[in-house]
């Protein structure tokens, strides 16, 4: 074990973190946009309880791992070093309008290849490849003209800390008040109470993601060489295991690539074993068109709001980073914007839908 | 001409690069308007069909061949520059590589070069074809293929000696057998009455193979920064490209940077101009399984046999490299047998295209 370096142990700490992650895709449905779809034209909120859930738990672990002395979660960039709150909106909404194209995001496409389906092998590449430009490539410039980096900051952008310096009181015990109260909204529904399989797939994303945390500020460190605190994300992870595949000896395995391969792993394995894997492709060429586009959406998008709904919406709500529910709505209404415009086939008649109403009570 | 290539205005590289869209555009013209296509020129040799493709390619083949072998012949192109005669060359690679190219070319329904001038067409199965082709030829070259490659490549290889035909044949043997596969040409298509201007073009797809050696030769006697000699191939400029897109802000230029956007819009331009693009994508019918299949198959044979259909086939062997004519027979060779496979087995809706699309433009 001590031979290791930091980032294979992070890489395969992401890997097995992963495998479950697929797992709970599949087995539990754990899916962004279904949750989304579900609440909003199915009037069922389970799936959005079980996300909640999921950040409930990741709260509690991550901030028990700072008292404990694991982690530090003042070195999270989520907290310590985000972008603008432009950036994260405008991000949001790009990657929301792109996850409603998709049919998915980041982690769902993984999921489905793991089913077999070979559209989201195309999304995948996209997404990856975009993400990955935006992060060092001809994306770069775009994103670092628009969305100047503010660099880090002094006090973290987190909940609990800024809970504690207004209020007084122990950070840890502010985020145990956000992580139990959050919790008790959830499972305030007899509904979602009733339905086993959902809450212990909620409980498993949250304990996986506080994995991540431990696995990357705990186990792979070492004497000599430290490792960036990190947890699970599918937004440049996706193009940095594309760049890992095809310039190997150059490359360095870090957590995010094994996280990317965990996912596909666990899903395809669970697929298998539900006897569901089938082979997919495209219907015609709108949807190939719509794949590509809402994998460029999502590529930009995510790199630009410095996470997914993964990243943003499990990884830093469970630092309880200011960026997280800011980028949560702006997905929630970019996923809600797109796909108004694949229901009604136009940018324009979705805001038409919102706009006109309001105009007409005022 | 020599005040452009002598000129302290623009970098030895982007002059290169220059070169790269201009040759690349015409050959992505006359391509697009000749319907030139290794794999579609099989197809019609091994079916014995009286068609347009395989006197086309012969067109290609032969007016490259003569061009380049008129350029050697009068000191415009130096063979000790020329990295297919002067390095050792591997022959299993050849082999192998080409066998598994011409069995993924025909899986894929095209070869490199013919994949990105359909993307250009508005082809979006060519577009993620090739894209996935790019991805697994960087993987071969320098990624989790790599070793495998270079395990393959091992077996056997050839010395320069060996590799330079022209040193070991009868003087002016290059040059007649060009003249006699144009001749050839004209007879069949002559004979099958097809329209002259596919065969001009034919024409003019060889001489603009001939044009990238020309200008890369001279570009590199006058040029300070080390500028290698090489004329159209896609498998490793496709893959540059890709990794300049997506690694560096700013792109490293070269021949084969230039080549792949110019043969893009010199294809498009063809297609505007004569009316045939049109949006494509898979289709229950033709099925994604065995276009990725093919993709993956070409990514890692092109690679293997040091060229595509384009870059050994015609590029490698209009300066009558051993191991590109070998490599090119191979192809031949196994897209025949695959094509048979093809219509023998039983069909399955995901796997094979139905046998009456294969004369289809595509």
């Amino acid at each position: 074990m001590e031979e290791w370096s930091p980032g294979t142990i992070a890489a395969l700490g992401g890997f097995a973190g992963g495998c479950l992650l697929g797992f709970a895709a599949r087995w539990g449905r754990f899916c962004t946009l279904g949750a989304i779809e579900d609440a909003c034209f199915g009037a069922d909120t389970s799936r959005l309880r079980m996300w909640g859930l999921a950040i409930a738990v990741a709260i509690a672990g991550t901030y028990g791992l700072d008292f404990f002395g694991f982690i530090d979660v003042s070195q999270s960039f989520y907290i310590a070093s985000p972008v603008t709150v432009l950036a994260t909106i405008v991000g949001g909404l790009m990657f929301g309008i792109g996850m409603a194209f998709v049919g998915t995001c980041g982690f769902g496409t993984l999921a489905r290849i793991g089913g077999g389906d070979l559209k989201s092998v195309v999304t995948f590449l996209v997404m990856g490849i975009t993400a990955y430009a935006t992060v060092r490539g001809a994306g770069a410039y775009l994103r670092v003209a628009a969305f100047p980096d503010p660099g880090p900051r002094e006090v973290p952008a987190s909940f609990a800390h800024s809970a504690s310096g207004v209020f007084g009181g122990p950070i840890h015990l502010w985020a145990l008040l956000f992580a139990v109260v959050l919790a008790v909204v959830c499972l305030a529904n007899p509904m979602f109470r009733a339905r086993r399989r959902l809450i212990a797939s909620g409980l498993l994303v949250g304990a996986v993601v506080t994995f991540g945390w431990f696995v990357t500020g705990y186990l792979a460190p070492n004497d000599f060489e430290s490792y960036p605190l990190e947890s699970f994300t599918f937004s440049a992870p996706l193009g940095e295991a594309i760049m890992y595949v095809m310039v190997m000896s150059g490359a360095t395995l870090k957590f995010g690539i094994g996280a990317v391969f965990g996912v596909l792993a666990g899903a395809a394995v669970t697929a298998l074993v539900q006897r569901y894997f089938r082979w997919e492709a495209c219907d015609d060429a709108r949807e190939m068109r719509r794949q590509i586009m809402g994998g460029m959406l999502m590529g930009f998008g995510s790199v630009t709001a410095l996470g997914c709904t993964i990243g943003q919406g499990v990884s830093a709500a469970s630092m309880l980073a200011w960026s997280a529910p800011v980028a949560l709505v702006s997905i929630f209404i970019g996923a809600y914007l797109g796909l108004h415009i694949l229901v009604r086939g136009s940018v324009l008649e979705p805001l038409k839908d919102i706009i006109l109403p309001l105009w007409h009570r005022s | 001409m020599e005040a452009f290539l002598t000129s302290d205005l623009i970098s030895d590289t982007a002059k290169a690069a220059i070169g790269g869209l201009a040759v690349g555009s015409m050959f992505g013209f006359a391509a697009q308007r000749s319907d030139f296509c290794l794999r579609a020129a099989t197809i019609e040799f091994w079916n014995f069909r009286n068609g347009p493709r395989f006197p086309v390619w012969l067109a290609v083949f032969g007016s490259a061949l003569l061009a380049v072998q008129l350029l050697v012949r009068n000191d415009m192109l130096d063979e000790a520059s020329v990295r297919q005669l002067s390095n050792a060359g591997s022959m299993s690679g050849a082999v192998v590589g080409g066998m598994l190219f011409g069995t993924g070319m025909i899986l894929a329904r095209g070869c490199a070069s013919r994949l990105l001038v359909l993307s250009a067409t508005g082809n979006m199965r060519a577009l993620v074809t090739g894209l996935l082709l790019t991805v697994v030829a960087q993987a071969s070259l320098t990624g989790a293929l790599s070793p495998l490659r270079e395990e393959i490549s091992r077996w056997w290889i050839v010395d320069p000696a060996t590799r330079n035909l022209s040193a070991q044949l009868p003087t002016f043997s290059g040059e007649l057998t060009g003249l006699a596969i144009v001749v050839l040409a004209i007879v069949i298509a002559f004979s099958r009455k097809m329209p002259t201007s596919k065969l001009v073009f034919g024409a003019i797809v060889g001489l603009s193979v001939a044009a990238g050696w020309a200008f890369t030769s001279a570009l590199s006697a006058v040029a300070f920064d080390p500028v290698p000699v090489e004329s159209i191939t896609f498998t490793g400029p496709s893959a540059d490209t890709l990794m300049a897109l997506i690694n560096t802000p700013d792109l490293p230029l070269s021949f084969g940077i230039g080549l792949v956007p110019g043969v893009f819009a010199g294809s498009a331009l063809a297609a505007a101009t004569s009316g045939t693009f049109r949006i494509q994508s898979f289709s229950p019918e033709t099925g994604m399984a065995r276009y990725l299949a093919g993709a993956i198959l070409m990514g890692f044979g092109g690679m293997l046999a040091g060229g595509c259909a384009v870059g050994a086939g015609i590029t490698g062997g209009s300066v009558l490299s051993l191991t590109a004519w070998v490599a090119l027979l191979a192809m031949w060779l196994s897209a025949g047998v695959t094509d048979r496979l093809m219509r023998y087995l039983p069909s399955s809706d995901r796997l094979s295209a139905s046998a009456q699309t294969e004369t289809a433009t595509i």
